[in-house]
């Protein structure tokens, strides 16, 4: 019963939709951080930048094989969705923590 | 203590593991056909040119409901439905149900190619087994989007690339080909309108089969089901929206009573439904009576198949002016699609940081979605001989299904402690006081 309730959990388009929804901040945060630095690179060093945007063209590409590894491997819906739920987890709780110093460091600041 | 809660650890996950897995092995077996179910579960999904999930729907089938299904489907596949169906009533082994993005696949038969149900974003057509010579395929098509196109039998076509009215998709047809298709990748992230204009073929010379049956062109939109845009502009208090043409995309049934609302979000009094000419859709201006949150649905009713089509759209009336095309589903869905928008890599130092947590983000979607990978013979590359590896978790299965649970639960249990110990260790990594800023390369 638990193990149903635990499967559903994780394959359900709510898990989904919150990773989604968490990429999205994580990669409009990333993008607004490094918008400078990516700027500077593609101005000044676009052999560069081109260089850099192959690495996304290699992930483009080996995710058209991805699904005949998964099958090969037969790696379990449930181990995926927590792969992915994990590595959601491990990039977004930096911005929680951060965010919950900053926010008592100015109350700390604001009202001692 | 350690050890004791290691072991304590180990045994919960693998009892968790296993009653997992019992639940995704527990389709009977056809006696006739043990390696076939006698049910499948078919998930069909209308997803929307955002990403958002307009309509959704599992069924779990019998080869009964199957036939039934089968008998009172129409449309253009209905000689494909015919066909399954003879093949039912021939007691061959029947079948085998994959979904796959956008793409519902009927099995039938020994030959897994002999029949296939292409509803959009693909384009299929039958040939007959013949030596290839001077034959080739070739496909035009057109996008407004970015998808990664592929050919079933040749390997890649234009790859990740914009496919666009200058470019077509074309090869030559091997030996033993007995069906061609084209998919189209990624249809969810890319919300494109796909022209698929219909195929060349060029016989070779000698041949003395029938004509190949082609579809006529077609226009195929990469939603299941409905497409659902329209477009809106907001002005201060005042709406006009254009809804487009509705079409049944899935079976092609006719839409027949279309109708949109609006309605507070918070549920306010200020609701209101209109209805429309399906065939052709007027601007409607609706006026508000308050600024707020609304949402704008549009219900469309096939009387053919008795199904409702909805999408809706959320509008934030605050007095300022804006335009657009829509055809989300919630208020989430919104804010995922503005996110994207808003947040879409355009240097190479972002999309090579941004690539590998996308990669893994797709990885709970790509569950039970396989296709075959053709690797060309290293001998005969110019004789355009391939090499097919076949998905192999469907073969474990058949022949060792044991072994495909063994490994399973074992698989689970190791993942599930590692992220369990890596949880608890990033959390402890939090308490420490010292680490108090945010670094980029974190990310």
């Amino acid at each position: 019963m638990i193990g149903e309730l635990f499967k559903g959990l994780l394959e359900s388009s709510f898990i989904q939709g919150l990773i989604t929804i968490i990429i999205s901040v994580i990669t409009g945060l990333t993008n607004i951080i490094l918008l400078p630095f990516a700027v500077i690179i593609a101005t000044f060093l676009p052999a560069l930048d081109d260089a850099l945007s192959a690495i996304a063209s290699y992930f483009t590409y080996v995710s058209m094989g991805i699904g005949w590894a998964i099958s090969a491997f037969a790696i379990p819906p449930v181990v995926l969705a927590l792969i992915a739920s994990y590595t959601v987890f491990a990039f977004y709780l930096p911005f929680q923590t951060w965010g919950l110093k900053l926010a008592l460091s100015w109350k700390k600041t604001l009202w001692g | 203590m350690k050890r004791f809660l290691f072991l304590l650890s180990a045994t919960l996950l693998t009892v968790l593991s296993v009653s997992l897995l019992n639940v995704s092995h527990a389709n009977a077996q056809s006696p006739n056909y043990p390696n076939i179910p006698t049910t499948s579960t078919i998930r069909i999904e209308n997803i929307a040119g955002d990403g958002s999930t307009v309509h959704s729907e599992t069924i779990l089938i019998t080869i009964d409901d199957l036939k039934d299904y089968l008998s009172n489907a129409s449309g253009t596949n209905s000689s494909q439905f015919a066909d399954i169906l003879q093949a039912i009533e021939d007691e061959e082994p029947i079948a085998v149900f994959q979904y796959y993005d956008n793409d519902i696949r009927i099995y039938v038969g020994y030959d897994e190619w002999d029949v296939e149900i292409l509803p959009n974003g693909n384009y299929g057509l039958t040939v007959p087994d013949y030596s290839t010579g001077n034959s080739y395929w070739r496909m035009y098509g057109r996008a407004d989007g970015i998808g990664q196109v592929t050919s079933q039998f040749s390997g890649v076509c234009n790859s990740n690339t914009t496919w666009s009215n200058s470019n077509s998709c074309w090869g030559n047809f091997t030996s033993g080909m007995r069906y061609m298709q084209l998919s189209v990748f990624d249809p969810p992230l890319n919300p494109s309108v796909w022209f698929i204009s219909g195929a060349t073929i060029n016989y070779p010379a000698g041949y003395t089969g029938g004509e190949i049956p082609t579809s006529p062109p077609t226009q195929q939109d990469m939603t299941l089901g409905l497409s659902p845009y329209f477009n809106y502009e907001v002005d201060d208090l005042e709406l006009t929206l254009t809804p487009l043409t509705p079409t049944a995309l899935l079976d092609e049934y006719s839409i027949d009573e279309c109708t949109f609302l609006v309605q507070s979000e918070l549920g306010g009094i200020d609701y209101d439904e209109y209805t429309y000419n399906c065939q052709s859709p007027l601007p409607t201006v609706h006026t508000f009576t308050e600024y707020g949150q609304y949402d704008v649905k549009l219900k469309h009713y096939s009387t053919e198949n008795e199904k409702t089509y909805e999408t809706t759209q959320v509008l934030i009336v605050d007095g300022s002016t804006y335009a657009g095309r829509a055809g989300g589903q919630s208020q989430g869905n919104t804010i995922i699609g503005m996110l994207q928008s808003f947040t879409v890599p355009t240097y190479g130092l972002q999309q090579a940081l941004v690539a590998p947590i996308e990669f893994i983000g797709t990885f709970p979607s790509l569950a039970g979605v396989c296709q075959p990978i053709q690797l060309p013979l290293p001998a005969y590359i110019n004789q355009n001989k391939n090499i097919e590896l076949p998905c192999l978790t469907p073969i474990y299965q058949s022949y060792a299904p044991a072994f495909l649970i063994l490994w399973q639960v074992a698989l689970t249990a190791l993942v599930s402690y590692a992220i369990v110990n890596k949880v608890f260790a990033k959390l402890r990594e939090t308490y420490n006081p010292r680490r108090n800023s945010i670094e980029p390369t974190n990310l």
